[in-house]
Protein backbone atom coordinates (compact mmCIF):
# COMPACT_ATOMS: atom_id res chain seq x y z
CA UNK A 1 0.00 0.00 0.00
CA UNK A 2 1.34 3.18 -0.86
CA UNK A 3 1.79 6.06 1.26
CA UNK A 4 -0.43 8.66 1.12
CA UNK A 5 2.87 10.90 0.16
CA UNK A 6 3.52 8.46 -2.91
CA UNK A 7 0.10 8.46 -3.83
CA UNK A 8 0.25 12.46 -4.40
CA UNK A 9 3.20 12.03 -6.22
CA UNK A 10 2.23 10.15 -8.28
CA UNK A 11 -1.45 11.77 -8.92
CA UNK A 12 0.67 14.99 -9.49
CA UNK A 13 2.53 13.22 -12.28
CA UNK A 14 -0.48 12.10 -13.68
CA UNK A 15 -2.19 15.53 -13.79
CA UNK A 16 1.15 17.04 -15.71
CA UNK A 17 0.71 14.21 -18.32
CA UNK A 18 2.39 11.13 -17.31
CA UNK A 19 0.65 8.20 -16.59
CA UNK A 20 2.33 6.01 -13.39
CA UNK A 21 1.82 2.22 -13.39
CA UNK A 22 1.44 2.60 -9.33
CA UNK A 23 -1.66 4.82 -10.00
CA UNK A 24 -3.59 3.71 -12.51
CA UNK A 25 -3.55 -0.09 -10.16
CA UNK A 26 -5.05 1.99 -7.51
CA UNK A 27 -7.99 2.79 -9.23
CA UNK A 28 -11.21 1.08 -8.80
CA UNK A 29 -12.22 1.17 -12.57
CA UNK A 30 -15.68 -0.15 -12.04
CA UNK A 31 -16.96 0.14 -15.22
CA UNK A 32 -14.38 3.02 -16.74
CA UNK A 33 -10.93 2.88 -17.21
CA UNK A 34 -8.78 4.05 -14.27
CA UNK A 35 -7.17 6.43 -16.35
CA UNK A 36 -10.37 7.81 -18.01
CA UNK A 37 -11.15 8.65 -14.29
CA UNK A 38 -7.55 10.33 -13.22
CA UNK A 39 -8.31 12.32 -16.23
CA UNK A 40 -11.74 14.18 -15.04
CA UNK A 41 -9.65 15.04 -12.61
CA UNK A 42 -7.18 16.58 -14.92
CA UNK A 43 -9.51 18.49 -17.30
CA UNK A 44 -11.17 19.61 -14.11
CA UNK A 45 -7.29 21.19 -13.07
CA UNK A 46 -6.84 22.39 -17.32
CA UNK A 47 -10.43 24.05 -16.74
CA UNK A 48 -9.94 25.75 -13.61
CA UNK A 49 -6.53 27.01 -14.78
CA UNK A 50 -7.66 28.02 -18.28
CA UNK A 51 -10.16 30.05 -16.70
CA UNK A 52 -8.12 31.39 -13.97
CA UNK A 53 -5.63 32.55 -16.72
CA UNK A 54 -8.54 33.98 -18.84
CA UNK A 55 -9.60 36.39 -15.74
CA UNK A 56 -6.21 37.52 -15.60
CA UNK A 57 -5.68 37.78 -19.81
CA UNK A 58 -9.07 38.73 -21.39
CA UNK A 59 -7.80 40.69 -24.03
CA UNK A 60 -5.59 38.32 -24.76
CA UNK A 61 -7.86 35.24 -24.84
CA UNK A 62 -9.76 38.15 -27.30
CA UNK A 63 -6.79 38.82 -29.54
CA UNK A 64 -6.49 34.91 -30.55
CA UNK A 65 -9.89 33.39 -29.50
CA UNK A 66 -10.99 30.95 -26.97
CA UNK A 67 -9.70 27.86 -28.85
CA UNK A 68 -5.73 29.02 -29.28
CA UNK A 69 -6.24 30.05 -25.66
CA UNK A 70 -6.86 27.27 -24.58
CA UNK A 71 -3.98 25.65 -26.49
CA UNK A 72 -1.55 27.98 -25.10
CA UNK A 73 -3.26 27.59 -21.73
CA UNK A 74 -2.75 23.87 -21.47
CA UNK A 75 0.91 24.15 -22.74
CA UNK A 76 1.59 26.99 -19.99
CA UNK A 77 0.09 25.06 -17.27
CA UNK A 78 2.12 21.80 -17.88
CA UNK A 79 5.16 24.23 -18.08
CA UNK A 80 4.24 26.08 -14.76
CA UNK A 81 1.62 24.99 -12.27
CA UNK A 82 0.81 27.86 -9.74
CA UNK A 83 3.09 28.28 -6.81
CA UNK A 84 0.57 29.78 -4.97
CA UNK A 85 -3.30 28.69 -3.83
CA UNK A 86 -4.67 32.27 -5.13
CA UNK A 87 -5.70 31.87 -8.94
CA UNK A 88 -5.63 35.44 -8.95
CA UNK A 89 -1.63 35.42 -8.51
CA UNK A 90 -1.18 33.08 -11.11
CA UNK A 91 0.35 33.68 -14.16
CA UNK A 92 2.98 35.53 -13.79
CA UNK A 93 5.20 33.87 -15.90
CA UNK A 94 2.46 33.67 -18.53
CA UNK A 95 3.54 36.96 -20.71
CA UNK A 96 6.98 35.14 -20.99
CA UNK A 97 5.82 32.35 -21.63
CA UNK A 98 4.12 33.59 -24.55
CA UNK A 99 6.98 35.31 -26.02
CA UNK A 100 8.95 32.06 -26.74
CA UNK A 101 5.82 29.83 -27.86
CA UNK A 102 6.13 28.95 -31.49
CA UNK A 103 2.38 28.98 -32.49
CA UNK A 104 2.23 32.83 -31.57
CA UNK A 105 5.25 33.97 -32.95
CA UNK A 106 3.49 35.67 -35.53
CA UNK A 107 2.08 38.05 -33.02
CA UNK A 108 5.05 39.77 -31.91
CA UNK A 109 2.45 42.74 -29.44
CA UNK A 110 1.10 39.69 -27.66
CA UNK A 111 3.58 38.64 -24.96
CA UNK A 112 3.28 42.82 -24.14
CA UNK A 113 -0.28 42.61 -23.84
CA UNK A 114 -0.29 39.65 -21.81
CA UNK A 115 2.38 42.20 -19.51
CA UNK A 116 -0.02 45.13 -19.59
CA UNK A 117 -2.77 42.85 -18.46
CA UNK A 118 -0.58 41.10 -15.46
CA UNK A 119 0.30 44.50 -14.63
CA UNK A 120 -3.47 45.53 -14.31
CA UNK A 121 -4.00 42.53 -12.15
CA UNK A 122 -1.39 43.21 -9.76
CA UNK A 123 -2.38 46.95 -9.38
CA UNK A 124 -5.82 45.86 -8.74
CA UNK A 125 -4.96 43.68 -6.11
CA UNK A 126 -2.98 45.85 -4.38
CA UNK A 127 -4.10 47.56 -0.98
CA UNK A 128 -6.45 50.06 -1.22
CA UNK A 129 -6.01 52.83 -0.04
CA UNK A 130 -2.60 53.97 0.35
CA UNK A 131 -1.77 56.82 2.21
CA UNK A 132 0.34 59.05 0.42
CA UNK A 133 3.48 61.55 1.40
CA UNK A 134 3.44 65.36 0.24
CA UNK A 135 6.27 66.58 -1.95
CA UNK A 136 7.09 68.69 1.78
CA UNK A 137 8.28 65.15 3.07
CA UNK A 138 10.99 65.44 0.84
CA UNK A 139 12.54 68.16 2.96
CA UNK A 140 12.49 66.47 6.14
CA UNK A 141 14.44 63.50 4.50
CA UNK A 142 18.01 62.76 5.96
CA UNK A 143 20.99 63.43 3.81
CA UNK A 144 21.90 63.58 -0.14
CA UNK A 145 18.54 64.39 -1.80
CA UNK A 146 20.39 61.98 -4.72
CA UNK A 147 20.60 59.33 -2.60
CA UNK A 148 17.09 59.48 -1.62
CA UNK A 149 15.19 56.35 -2.47
CA UNK A 150 10.70 56.71 -2.52
CA UNK A 151 8.60 53.41 -1.71
CA UNK A 152 6.12 54.20 -4.23
CA UNK A 153 2.57 52.91 -3.84
CA UNK A 154 1.78 48.88 -4.73
CA UNK A 155 -1.33 50.11 -6.68
CA UNK A 156 0.86 51.09 -9.88
CA UNK A 157 2.82 49.25 -12.46
CA UNK A 158 5.08 50.48 -15.13
CA UNK A 159 5.19 49.00 -18.75
CA UNK A 160 6.96 50.14 -22.05
CA UNK A 161 6.54 48.63 -25.47
CA UNK A 162 6.85 49.47 -29.32
CA UNK A 163 3.72 48.21 -30.08
CA UNK A 164 0.29 50.39 -29.20
CA UNK A 165 -0.69 48.62 -25.68
CA UNK A 166 -3.16 51.02 -24.58
CA UNK A 167 -5.11 51.06 -27.51
CA UNK A 168 -5.05 47.37 -28.47
CA UNK A 169 -6.03 46.77 -24.61
CA UNK A 170 -9.10 49.82 -24.97
CA UNK A 171 -10.36 48.54 -28.19
CA UNK A 172 -10.28 44.90 -26.34
CA UNK A 173 -12.73 45.56 -23.64
CA UNK A 174 -16.20 44.34 -23.29
CA UNK A 175 -18.95 46.09 -25.00
CA UNK A 176 -16.44 46.95 -27.63
CA UNK A 177 -17.64 46.20 -31.11
CA UNK A 178 -14.64 43.39 -33.00
CA UNK A 179 -12.93 46.02 -35.72
CA UNK A 180 -10.35 45.64 -37.67
CA UNK A 181 -7.45 47.91 -37.47
CA UNK A 182 -4.36 48.15 -38.72
CA UNK A 183 -1.97 49.84 -35.57
CA UNK A 184 1.49 51.01 -36.68
CA UNK A 185 4.18 50.50 -34.37
CA UNK A 186 4.40 52.85 -31.76
CA UNK A 187 6.38 53.19 -28.77
CA UNK A 188 4.22 53.59 -25.64
CA UNK A 189 5.66 54.26 -21.84
CA UNK A 190 2.59 53.01 -19.79
CA UNK A 191 1.75 53.71 -16.04
CA UNK A 192 -1.11 51.73 -14.85
CA UNK A 193 -2.95 52.79 -11.92
CA UNK A 194 -5.17 50.82 -9.47
CA UNK A 195 -6.68 50.94 -6.10
CA UNK A 196 -10.44 51.69 -6.79
CA UNK A 197 -9.96 52.84 -9.97
CA UNK A 198 -7.91 52.04 -13.20
CA UNK A 199 -5.89 54.07 -15.08
CA UNK A 200 -3.50 53.27 -18.12
CA UNK A 201 -1.40 56.32 -18.95
CA UNK A 202 0.92 57.18 -21.77
CA UNK A 203 3.82 58.77 -20.29
CA UNK A 204 6.69 60.70 -21.91
CA UNK A 205 9.33 58.36 -22.06
CA UNK A 206 11.25 60.71 -19.73
CA UNK A 207 8.99 61.02 -17.54
CA UNK A 208 8.07 57.41 -17.68
CA UNK A 209 12.11 55.82 -17.33
CA UNK A 210 12.03 58.43 -14.16
CA UNK A 211 8.90 56.85 -12.35
CA UNK A 212 9.59 53.36 -13.44
CA UNK A 213 13.22 53.35 -12.39
CA UNK A 214 12.38 54.86 -8.49
CA UNK A 215 9.51 52.16 -8.48
CA UNK A 216 12.33 49.84 -9.65
CA UNK A 217 14.16 50.73 -5.87
CA UNK A 218 16.76 53.42 -7.94
CA UNK A 219 18.00 56.48 -5.81
CA UNK A 220 16.59 59.69 -7.29
CA UNK A 221 19.94 60.68 -8.73
CA UNK A 222 20.00 58.00 -10.90
CA UNK A 223 16.86 57.69 -11.92
CA UNK A 224 17.10 61.53 -13.00
CA UNK A 225 20.11 61.06 -14.60
CA UNK A 226 18.55 57.83 -16.77
CA UNK A 227 15.55 60.77 -17.45
CA UNK A 228 18.09 63.32 -18.98
CA UNK A 229 20.06 60.92 -20.93
CA UNK A 230 16.56 60.24 -22.62
CA UNK A 231 15.49 63.82 -22.72
CA UNK A 232 17.93 66.45 -21.87
CA UNK A 233 15.16 68.73 -20.88
CA UNK A 234 13.67 67.13 -18.93
CA UNK A 235 12.37 68.91 -15.62
CA UNK A 236 13.17 67.33 -12.66
CA UNK A 237 11.62 69.79 -10.25
CA UNK A 238 8.45 69.84 -12.27
CA UNK A 239 8.62 65.44 -12.73
CA UNK A 240 9.22 65.45 -8.84
CA UNK A 241 6.21 67.47 -8.32
CA UNK A 242 4.05 65.58 -10.59
CA UNK A 243 5.13 62.55 -8.74
CA UNK A 244 3.96 63.11 -5.37
CA UNK A 245 0.80 65.28 -6.96
CA UNK A 246 -0.24 61.97 -8.39
CA UNK A 247 -0.15 60.40 -4.47
CA UNK A 248 2.26 57.74 -5.93
CA UNK A 249 4.66 58.10 -2.97
CA UNK A 250 4.08 56.49 0.49
CA UNK A 251 7.24 56.97 1.90
CA UNK A 252 11.15 56.24 1.94
CA UNK A 253 13.42 52.98 1.14
CA UNK B 1 -38.22 34.84 2.39
CA UNK B 2 -39.24 37.51 4.81
CA UNK B 3 -35.84 38.25 6.26
CA UNK B 4 -34.13 41.73 6.15
CA UNK B 5 -30.34 42.46 6.20
CA UNK B 6 -29.79 43.85 10.07
CA UNK B 7 -27.63 46.69 9.65
CA UNK B 8 -24.98 45.07 11.65
CA UNK B 9 -24.77 41.34 12.02
CA UNK B 10 -21.84 40.03 14.64
CA UNK B 11 -20.89 36.06 14.19
CA UNK B 12 -22.46 35.49 17.27
CA UNK B 13 -25.56 36.08 15.43
CA UNK B 14 -27.97 32.71 15.12
CA UNK B 15 -26.39 30.97 11.53
CA UNK B 16 -29.54 31.55 9.03
CA UNK B 17 -31.25 28.54 8.40
CA UNK B 18 -32.81 30.06 5.36
CA UNK B 19 -30.71 29.93 1.93
CA UNK B 20 -27.78 32.09 1.36
CA UNK B 21 -26.54 32.77 -2.21
CA UNK B 22 -22.70 32.18 -2.95
CA UNK B 23 -21.15 35.58 -4.02
CA UNK B 24 -18.81 36.16 -6.88
CA UNK B 25 -17.34 39.63 -7.39
CA UNK B 26 -19.71 40.20 -10.72
CA UNK B 27 -22.46 40.66 -8.13
CA UNK B 28 -21.20 42.90 -5.62
CA UNK B 29 -21.90 46.57 -7.18
CA UNK B 30 -25.56 45.37 -7.34
CA UNK B 31 -25.82 44.14 -3.69
CA UNK B 32 -24.48 46.82 -2.73
CA UNK B 33 -27.30 48.53 -4.46
CA UNK B 34 -30.18 46.82 -4.67
CA UNK B 35 -29.47 45.46 -0.96
CA UNK B 36 -31.77 42.38 -2.71
CA UNK B 37 -33.62 40.19 -0.14
CA UNK B 38 -30.74 37.28 0.71
CA UNK B 39 -30.64 35.58 4.01
CA UNK B 40 -26.91 35.34 4.11
CA UNK B 41 -23.50 35.22 1.24
CA UNK B 42 -21.08 32.93 1.16
CA UNK B 43 -18.01 33.93 -0.55
CA UNK B 44 -14.50 32.05 -1.39
CA UNK B 45 -11.78 33.35 1.10
CA UNK B 46 -8.45 32.56 -1.46
CA UNK B 47 -10.88 35.53 -3.83
CA UNK B 48 -10.75 38.07 -1.20
CA UNK B 49 -6.59 37.80 0.72
CA UNK B 50 -5.42 41.09 -0.71
CA UNK B 51 -6.26 44.07 0.83
CA UNK B 52 -7.69 45.60 -2.29
CA UNK B 53 -11.26 47.58 -3.44
CA UNK B 54 -12.50 44.07 -3.62
CA UNK B 55 -12.21 43.43 -0.32
CA UNK B 56 -13.03 47.05 0.78
CA UNK B 57 -16.62 46.56 -1.18
CA UNK B 58 -17.13 42.47 0.27
CA UNK B 59 -16.93 44.52 3.87
CA UNK B 60 -19.18 46.78 3.04
CA UNK B 61 -21.50 43.45 1.71
CA UNK B 62 -20.89 42.26 5.21
CA UNK B 63 -21.73 44.92 7.08
CA UNK B 64 -25.62 44.28 5.85
CA UNK B 65 -25.68 40.38 5.49
CA UNK B 66 -24.39 37.52 7.39
CA UNK B 67 -21.63 36.13 5.82
CA UNK B 68 -20.07 32.29 5.27
CA UNK B 69 -16.13 32.07 4.38
CA UNK B 70 -15.53 29.29 2.02
CA UNK B 71 -11.27 27.72 1.81
CA UNK B 72 -10.60 26.15 -1.26
CA UNK B 73 -7.07 25.67 -0.85
CA UNK B 74 -5.71 25.07 2.33
CA UNK B 75 -5.65 21.51 0.78
CA UNK B 76 -6.48 19.61 4.58
CA UNK B 77 -5.58 16.32 2.94
CA UNK B 78 -1.78 17.06 1.75
CA UNK B 79 0.52 14.76 3.30
CA UNK B 80 2.82 17.45 4.17
CA UNK B 81 2.63 20.37 6.29
CA UNK B 82 -0.17 22.82 5.72
CA UNK B 83 0.77 26.25 4.19
CA UNK B 84 0.86 28.27 7.30
CA UNK B 85 1.74 31.69 5.16
CA UNK B 86 -1.67 30.91 3.61
CA UNK B 87 -3.87 29.67 7.00
CA UNK B 88 -2.31 32.95 8.12
CA UNK B 89 -3.78 34.79 5.42
CA UNK B 90 -7.06 32.88 6.48
CA UNK B 91 -6.82 34.02 10.19
CA UNK B 92 -6.44 37.73 8.97
CA UNK B 93 -9.69 37.71 6.52
CA UNK B 94 -11.89 35.47 9.30
CA UNK B 95 -10.77 37.69 11.75
CA UNK B 96 -11.34 40.81 9.34
CA UNK B 97 -14.84 39.76 8.34
CA UNK B 98 -16.23 38.06 11.18
CA UNK B 99 -18.24 35.16 9.41
CA UNK B 100 -20.37 32.92 10.87
CA UNK B 101 -19.40 30.18 9.13
CA UNK B 102 -15.46 28.66 8.19
CA UNK B 103 -15.74 25.99 5.83
CA UNK B 104 -13.26 23.49 4.04
CA UNK B 105 -12.55 20.45 1.80
CA UNK B 106 -12.33 16.74 2.52
CA UNK B 107 -9.76 16.93 -0.48
CA UNK B 108 -6.24 17.77 -1.47
CA UNK B 109 -5.02 20.09 -4.12
CA UNK B 110 -1.32 20.86 -3.16
CA UNK B 111 1.96 18.67 -3.00
CA UNK B 112 5.65 19.68 -2.26
CA UNK B 113 5.48 23.14 -3.42
CA UNK B 114 2.76 22.81 -6.54
CA UNK B 115 -0.77 23.54 -6.57
CA UNK B 116 -3.50 22.17 -8.84
CA UNK B 117 -6.18 24.57 -7.94
CA UNK B 118 -8.48 21.34 -8.28
CA UNK B 119 -10.21 19.19 -5.33
CA UNK B 120 -8.32 15.93 -5.69
CA UNK B 121 -9.37 12.48 -4.30
CA UNK B 122 -7.89 10.82 -1.05
CA UNK B 123 -8.21 7.33 -0.39
CA UNK B 124 -10.09 6.42 2.87
CA UNK B 125 -7.34 4.84 5.15
CA UNK B 126 -6.25 5.23 8.42
CA UNK B 127 -3.42 7.43 7.12
CA UNK B 128 -5.04 10.02 5.26
CA UNK B 129 -7.79 10.33 8.33
CA UNK B 130 -4.60 11.14 10.73
CA UNK B 131 -3.60 13.46 8.31
CA UNK B 132 -7.18 15.43 7.91
CA UNK B 133 -7.20 15.11 11.27
CA UNK B 134 -4.13 16.81 12.55
CA UNK B 135 -4.60 19.95 9.84
CA UNK B 136 -8.11 20.23 10.74
CA UNK B 137 -7.08 20.73 14.36
CA UNK B 138 -4.33 22.77 13.69
CA UNK B 139 -6.85 24.86 11.70
CA UNK B 140 -9.20 25.14 14.29
CA UNK B 141 -6.34 26.39 16.94
CA UNK B 142 -4.96 28.71 14.74
CA UNK B 143 -8.66 30.15 13.52
CA UNK B 144 -9.52 30.01 17.55
CA UNK B 145 -13.20 28.07 15.78
CA UNK B 146 -14.67 25.39 14.88
CA UNK B 147 -14.66 24.80 10.79
CA UNK B 148 -17.01 22.89 8.67
CA UNK B 149 -15.28 20.01 6.52
CA UNK B 150 -17.38 19.84 2.81
CA UNK B 151 -17.61 16.04 1.22
CA UNK B 152 -15.67 15.72 -2.56
CA UNK B 153 -17.48 15.43 -5.83
CA UNK B 154 -15.85 12.09 -6.45
CA UNK B 155 -14.78 10.27 -9.95
CA UNK B 156 -12.57 7.59 -8.63
CA UNK B 157 -12.42 5.66 -5.29
CA UNK B 158 -8.86 3.94 -4.90
CA UNK B 159 -8.54 0.34 -3.89
CA UNK B 160 -6.74 0.44 -0.56
CA UNK B 161 -9.20 2.38 0.77
CA UNK B 162 -9.56 0.68 4.04
CA UNK B 163 -13.27 2.37 4.78
CA UNK B 164 -16.70 4.62 3.37
CA UNK B 165 -16.50 8.08 2.66
CA UNK B 166 -19.09 8.89 5.05
CA UNK B 167 -17.36 6.64 7.77
CA UNK B 168 -14.69 8.96 7.22
CA UNK B 169 -16.24 12.39 7.60
CA UNK B 170 -17.81 10.97 10.95
CA UNK B 171 -14.91 9.96 12.48
CA UNK B 172 -12.99 12.99 10.83
CA UNK B 173 -15.78 14.56 13.43
CA UNK B 174 -15.19 12.25 16.46
CA UNK B 175 -11.43 13.12 16.46
CA UNK B 176 -11.73 16.96 15.69
CA UNK B 177 -14.86 18.25 17.01
CA UNK B 178 -15.11 19.87 13.25
CA UNK B 179 -18.27 20.22 11.79
CA UNK B 180 -19.95 19.37 8.43
CA UNK B 181 -20.86 20.82 5.30
CA UNK B 182 -23.01 18.63 3.29
CA UNK B 183 -22.94 18.90 -0.45
CA UNK B 184 -25.99 17.24 -1.75
CA UNK B 185 -25.11 17.78 -5.27
CA UNK B 186 -21.47 16.42 -4.64
CA UNK B 187 -22.84 13.17 -2.96
CA UNK B 188 -25.41 12.71 -6.08
CA UNK B 189 -22.75 12.90 -8.24
CA UNK B 190 -20.33 10.53 -6.55
CA UNK B 191 -23.40 8.28 -6.52
CA UNK B 192 -23.87 8.19 -10.12
CA UNK B 193 -20.03 8.27 -10.60
CA UNK B 194 -18.50 5.34 -8.21
CA UNK B 195 -21.89 3.76 -7.52
CA UNK B 196 -22.41 4.81 -3.94
CA UNK B 197 -26.33 4.92 -2.02
CA UNK B 198 -26.81 8.27 -1.27
CA UNK B 199 -29.36 7.84 1.03
CA UNK B 200 -27.28 5.44 3.02
CA UNK B 201 -24.33 8.12 2.90
CA UNK B 202 -26.62 10.64 4.19
CA UNK B 203 -27.51 8.05 7.04
CA UNK B 204 -24.22 7.60 7.84
CA UNK B 205 -23.25 11.60 8.31
CA UNK B 206 -23.46 12.49 12.62
CA UNK B 207 -26.51 15.01 11.78
CA UNK B 208 -25.84 16.95 14.28
CA UNK B 209 -22.29 17.76 13.02
CA UNK B 210 -24.27 19.20 9.69
CA UNK B 211 -23.62 22.85 9.80
CA UNK B 212 -24.28 23.92 6.50
CA UNK B 213 -25.98 22.17 2.98
CA UNK B 214 -24.55 23.61 -0.61
CA UNK B 215 -26.57 22.59 -3.44
CA UNK B 216 -25.56 23.39 -7.00
CA UNK B 217 -25.70 22.37 -10.56
CA UNK B 218 -23.85 19.68 -12.20
CA UNK B 219 -22.99 18.54 -15.96
CA UNK B 220 -23.70 15.01 -17.42
CA UNK B 221 -21.27 14.29 -19.72
CA UNK B 222 -20.50 10.59 -21.48
CA UNK B 223 -16.82 9.13 -20.80
CA UNK B 224 -16.80 6.16 -22.44
CA UNK B 225 -19.78 4.20 -22.37
CA UNK B 226 -20.97 5.73 -19.24
CA UNK B 227 -22.54 8.93 -17.52
CA UNK B 228 -20.05 11.20 -15.49
CA UNK B 229 -21.84 13.79 -13.72
CA UNK B 230 -19.18 16.63 -13.67
CA UNK B 231 -19.57 19.27 -10.16
CA UNK B 232 -19.24 22.18 -12.32
CA UNK B 233 -21.29 25.10 -10.63
CA UNK B 234 -22.76 26.01 -13.96
CA UNK B 235 -25.95 25.44 -13.95
CA UNK B 236 -29.51 25.43 -11.59
CA UNK B 237 -29.83 22.88 -9.62
CA UNK B 238 -31.20 18.99 -10.91
CA UNK B 239 -34.36 17.67 -10.17
CA UNK B 240 -32.30 14.54 -8.51
CA UNK B 241 -30.67 16.97 -6.40
CA UNK B 242 -34.00 18.74 -4.94
CA UNK B 243 -35.41 14.88 -3.92
CA UNK B 244 -31.57 14.16 -2.02
CA UNK B 245 -32.26 17.68 -0.47
CA UNK B 246 -35.44 16.91 0.42
CA UNK B 247 -33.96 13.16 2.50
CA UNK B 248 -31.25 15.37 3.69
CA UNK B 249 -33.48 18.07 5.36
CA UNK B 250 -35.52 15.18 6.83
CA UNK B 251 -32.22 13.82 8.43
CA UNK B 252 -30.58 16.51 9.71
CA UNK B 253 -33.67 19.42 9.88
CA UNK B 254 -33.22 22.97 8.54
CA UNK B 255 -29.96 24.17 7.90
CA UNK B 256 -28.26 27.10 6.44
CA UNK B 257 -28.34 25.98 2.65
CA UNK B 258 -26.02 27.71 0.13
CA UNK B 259 -26.63 27.99 -4.13
CA UNK B 260 -23.23 27.35 -5.32
CA UNK B 261 -23.00 29.09 -8.87
CA UNK B 262 -19.51 29.95 -10.12
CA UNK B 263 -19.03 29.07 -14.00
CA UNK B 264 -21.18 30.86 -16.56
CA UNK B 265 -22.74 33.13 -13.55
CA UNK B 266 -26.22 33.67 -14.15
CA UNK B 267 -27.61 37.40 -12.72
CA UNK B 268 -28.36 37.69 -9.21
CA UNK B 269 -32.25 37.30 -9.68
CA UNK B 270 -31.99 33.77 -10.81
CA UNK B 271 -29.45 32.69 -8.39
CA UNK B 272 -32.10 34.39 -5.68
CA UNK B 273 -34.84 32.41 -7.56
CA UNK B 274 -32.99 29.30 -6.89
CA UNK B 275 -32.15 30.21 -3.34
CA UNK B 276 -36.25 30.68 -2.92
CA UNK B 277 -37.04 27.17 -4.13
CA UNK B 278 -34.64 26.10 -1.36
CA UNK B 279 -36.54 27.71 0.70
CA UNK B 280 -39.93 26.40 -0.18
CA UNK B 281 -38.11 22.71 -0.47
CA UNK B 282 -37.09 23.40 3.57
CA UNK B 283 -40.82 25.16 4.14
CA UNK B 284 -42.21 21.89 3.19
CA UNK B 285 -40.45 19.35 5.42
Amino acid sequence: MPTLHDLQSDFRRFLLGEAPEHLLRLVNGAGLEPAARLSIYRNNMLVTLTAALKATFPVVCRLVDDRFFDYAAHAFIQHSLPAGPCLSEYGDGFPDFLARFPPAASLEYLPDVARLEWAVSRVLRGPCPESSIPLESLASAQGDPARIRLSMVATSAYIASSHPLDRIWQLNQPGVASVEIVLEPTAVYLEIRGADRLQIIDLPAAVWTFRSRIADGATLGTAAAEALAIAPDFDLAAALAALFEANLVVGFL
Amino acid sequence: MDVRPADSISSSSLAPALPGIGLRAQHIKEVLARRPDVAWFEVHAENYMHDSAGLAALEQVRAQYPLSLHGVALSLGSAGPLDRRHLDRLKSLADRLDPFLVSEHLAWSAHDGAHFNDLLPLPWTEEALETMSSHVNEVQDVLGRRILVENPSGYLRFRHSTMDEAFFLAELVRRTGCGLLCDVNNIYVSAQNIETDPIEYLALLPAAAVGEIHLAGHAVKIVGNRTVLIDNHASRVSDGVWALYREALTRFGRRPTLIEWDADLPDLDTLMSEAAKAGDVARGI
